[in-house]
């Protein structure tokens, strides 16, 4: 919707061009009514490529024609005033009352909402397709104004930094550092969920096999926002601080309530893997290394030779685990032993070696560096993790005693509850003597995975199937180019079993609705 | 069993196989009798290549897909498997070569930087998902990038009065592949997202980018569905869903709502 004055015929055109039920003939008197399916078809762009330059003028000229808001059948303009609507409404909401935030109700009201937000399109469609309210929800344009509303939503949560109150007055009070659960998310959420659920009835009762595609992505898409966002209910997700040797059966939730869980996990230790240190050159003044590059700063590993800043390094000796003693440096494997290496270095210029131990220390030893002139040491960085894991001993109320590994993406299952590694104490890295264990369980996750696999699909059909199909009903235009009513009835046959079947008495109304001549004017002004 | 050092003739034998058969599908014109030739080669580079990731596989005895040198040899596996499954499937011959220039590019780092071989990934990041997920964003982002080109030469062409059809369907035919994959970067993103941190949502910035991203694609999709002649607003929205793209990919981590992003990996 760019310029204002194209966002104005919108809405005229694409309801024309959709209604093909008795409800045409209150815009025949314009003479579009029946004739705008035309406007689908593509036999008269070349004419348009050609003549755009006039677009803007006949614009003008039709200005008077364009159908007043909320004058049947309803298009764009109503769409996007609905939308707006629903978020002023949902801000005002926001603004009035205290904010807390909203969150989903948990079972069995979650599931009493998502059996409306389901049986409401169903009823509509199954008793009144033919109400002109409901046919416009079913369609594009009520579509769009949907996807904009969220999407707006969505958008504020992709700018302002959630979870945390800004400080910012309105923005706190708006809710916009809270916008899963403000009223206009849920609001616009609820409004695309009906939109979406009337588009997919619409399409879907009766089921044809060629609109398989189609509702593996409307109702695939349906099924994971509305299990999403009512199953976030029950989701429930808790976190176990286990320390060695103690027996934890509950979790902390982030309320901070404590949650009695039907598993309990007692750690026997907490392995962790790591990379090998790293090497560089420390600036004294700045406090920092020369080489700032994680990659290009040396490995260290026995017997390694390498060059930084013109210095030639020899790394002589590399204990992965080391206590200090006296001057030197011993393999040893106590609680909070660091790695540590004995460094020869070569000057650049005069050829002076300097050797002496390096070490990044641990929670328990002093880091060291091995002075290189006044202003440069060689110095040691702290190894990072390869992988990390709990092994613990799981009971479960249903009689499992057994000991296991819970690593970072592998999470255990057991008794509906997801186990996963989550943190550790990391001022003692890989001597923790604590590990964090998330614990998850979303009942509704089996639902929202069919869903997930629904969208896979409907991904394979729209890369396999594409735009083929518009294409081929192009070629067929073609053919028929200039035949208006021949092209015409192709088009109902082809609408026809997609959208609803054309009215029994719509052929007969016809002609006095619209002559061919009028139908070509008028859609040079929709074509733009 | 295969190691490392048999890599560099493997590499070789499959670059070298799959680039001969994207000139030969050049030279073929428009005759598919005549690409025989380049269908043969493409699956030779194949076939070495997968001989030489069972091998590997044998010889670690896992699945190699802990190190960022191990991941690079799936990159360079499964790019050119869509990168011609879209050449066959659309005739977009470009992407073909694409594909197989990426390939190449991840196999030669294999080869030209041995070292990053073992440097392995971080714990979160050794995933089987990881790689899928990455593959499937880079696909997207170059099909829809194209797309985003063809958008802003509709939009010129528009101007001066002389945009033809075929620009659209160009367009169309770019979004729709293009979006598939990031219909399928969303799930596997998902996915992995379910067993590295618990949930398959966490309205993460990175994750409301790329949803936002999808969204105004969805948005183009429809708009070109539901009337093809409204050229100007699908051409617009075209190229701003780019736009957004372009913010999802790089420009999240300016942003104040990315400030704890699990996804700001540097
Ligand atoms: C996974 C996401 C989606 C995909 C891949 C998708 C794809 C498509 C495609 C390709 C079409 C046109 C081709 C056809 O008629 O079969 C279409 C039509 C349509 N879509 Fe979607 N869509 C998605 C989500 C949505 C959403 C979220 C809405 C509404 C809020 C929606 C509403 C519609 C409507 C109303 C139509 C026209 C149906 C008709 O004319 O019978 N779609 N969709």
């Amino acid at each position: 919707m760019q310029a204002s004055g194209h966002s104005s015929p919108d809405s005229a055109p694409d309801q024309a061009n959709e209604d093909h039920t008795p409800g045409a003939h209150t815009i025949g008197d314009r003479g579009t009514g029946d004739r705008a399916p035309r406007a689908h078809a593509t036999g008269n762009r070349p004419t348009r490529a050609h003549g755009t330059g006039n677009c803007a003028n006949q614009n003008q000229s039709y200005g008077e024609r364009i159908k007043p808001v909320w004058v049947f059948p309803w298009g764009y303009r109503e769409s996007f005033i609905i939308a707006a609507a629903i978020l002023l409404v949902g801000f005002a909401l926001e603004w009035v009352t205290p904010g807390e935030g909203l969150s989903a109700p948990s079972w069995p009201w979650n599931g009493v909402t998502g059996a409306i937000l389901l049986i409401i399109p169903l009823m509509l469609h199954l008793s009144i397709p033919k109400n002109r309210i409901v046919m416009w929800l079913g369609r594009i344009p009520a579509s769009l104004g949907a996807i904009a509303a969220v999407t707006f939503s969505v958008l504020l949560m992709g700018l302002f930094l959630q979870g945390s109150p800004s400080g910012i007055a309105w923005v706190d009070r708006l809710g916009l550092t809270r916008m899963t659960t403000s009223w206009p998310f849920l609001m616009s959420i609820t409004w695309f969920l009906f939109v979406l659920g009337m588009t997919t009835v619409r399409r879907s009762i009766p089921l044809k096999g060629k609109n398989i595609g189609f509702l593996l992505n409307h109702l695939g898409l349906w099924i994971v926002i509305a299990g999403g966002i009512l199953g976030s209910g029950d989701l429930q997700r808790v976190t176990m601080t286990l320390q060695e040797g103690q027996t934890v059966w509950y979790g902390t939730d982030r309320q901070g309530n404590t949650v009695e869980l039907p598993l309990a996990l007692e750690l026997q230790r907490f392995h962790m893997e790591e990379y090998p240190p790293k090497m560089g050159i420390l600036h004294h003044e700045s406090e920092s290394l020369i080489i700032r590059n994680e990659r290009d700063l040396v490995e260290v590993e026995a017997g390694k030779r390498g060059e930084m800043s013109g210095w030639e390094f020899h790394i002589r000796e590399f204990y992965r685990e080391s206590g200090r003693i006296a001057d030197r440096y011993e393999p040893v494997r106590d609680f909070g032993a660091a790695p540590a290496a004995l460094v020869e270095a070569v000057h650049p210029v005069d050829g002076d070696t300097i050797s002496g131990w390096i070490s990044c220390g641990s929670f328990a030893m002093e880091h060291r560096f091995l002075r290189l002139d006044d202003e440069h040491s060689v110095a040691m960085t702290v190894p990072q993790s390869k992988r990390y894991m709990s092994i613990a001993r799981l009971y479960t109320e249903s009689g499992d005693n057994r000991v296991i590994d819970i690593e970072v993406n592998e999470p255990y299952k057991a008794e509906g509850w997801n186990l996963y590694q989550y943190s550790y104490d990391d001022r003692y890295g890989k001597w923790s003597p604590t590990s964090v264990i998330e614990a998850v369980r979303d009942p509704w996750l089996p639902l929202v995975y069919t869903g997930f696999v629904m969208l896979l699909l409907g991904a394979g059909y729209i890369f396999w199937v594409g735009k083929e199909k518009a294409e081929e009903m192009e070629i067929e235009e073609k053919q028929i180019e200039g035949m208006e009513i021949g092209g015409k009835q192709i088009e109902d046959k082809q609408h026809a079993d997609r959208r609803e079947p054309p009215a029994p008495d719509r052929t007969g109304e016809q002609p006095e609705t619209s002559g061919p001549s009028t139908v070509r004017t008028e859609r040079e002004v929709y074509e733009c | 069993m295969l190691t490392w050092s048999a890599f560099p003739f493997m590499a070789a034998a499959a670059g070298g196989l799959w680039t001969v058969s994207v000139a030969a599908m050049y030279a073929a014109g428009w005759k598919p009798r005549a690409e025989v030739p380049a269908h043969l080669l493409f699956w030779a580079g194949m076939a070495v290549l997968t001989i030489f990731i069972l091998g590997l596989w044998g010889s670690l005895d896992r699945p190699p897909m802990r190190t960022l040198g191990e991941t690079r040899l799936w990159y360079a596996f499964f790019i050119p498997l869509i990168g011609y499954l879209t050449w066959r499937r659309w005739d977009l011959k470009w992407v073909q070569a694409y594909s197989i220039l990426m390939a190449v590019v991840f196999l030669a780092v294999n080869v030209f930087n041995p070292e990053i071989h073992d440097r392995a990934l971080m714990p979160a990041l050794q995933s089987p998902w990881f790689v899928p997920h990455v593959i499937v964003y880079m696909f997207a982002y170059a099909l829809l990038g194209v797309s985003a080109i063809v958008a802003v030469k509709g939009l010129w062409d528009d101007r001066r009065g002389i945009l033809k059809k075929q620009i659209l369907h160009l367009a169309d035919n770019m979004v729709y592949i293009g979006f598939a994959f990031l219909t399928l970067g969303l799930v596997f993103g998902a996915l992995w997202g379910k067993e590295a941190w618990g949930h398959y949502w966490n309205w993460d910035p990175k994750e409301v980018w790329a949803l936002l991203t999808w969204v105004v694609y969805l948005a183009y999709i429809h708009i070109r569905a539901h009337r093809p002649g409204l050229v100007r607003p699908a051409l617009w929205t075209l190229a701003l869903a780019f736009v957004v793209l372009l913010v999802c990919w790089f420009g999240v981590n300016y942003l104040p709502s990315a400030q704890d992003s699990v996804h700001t990996y540097s």
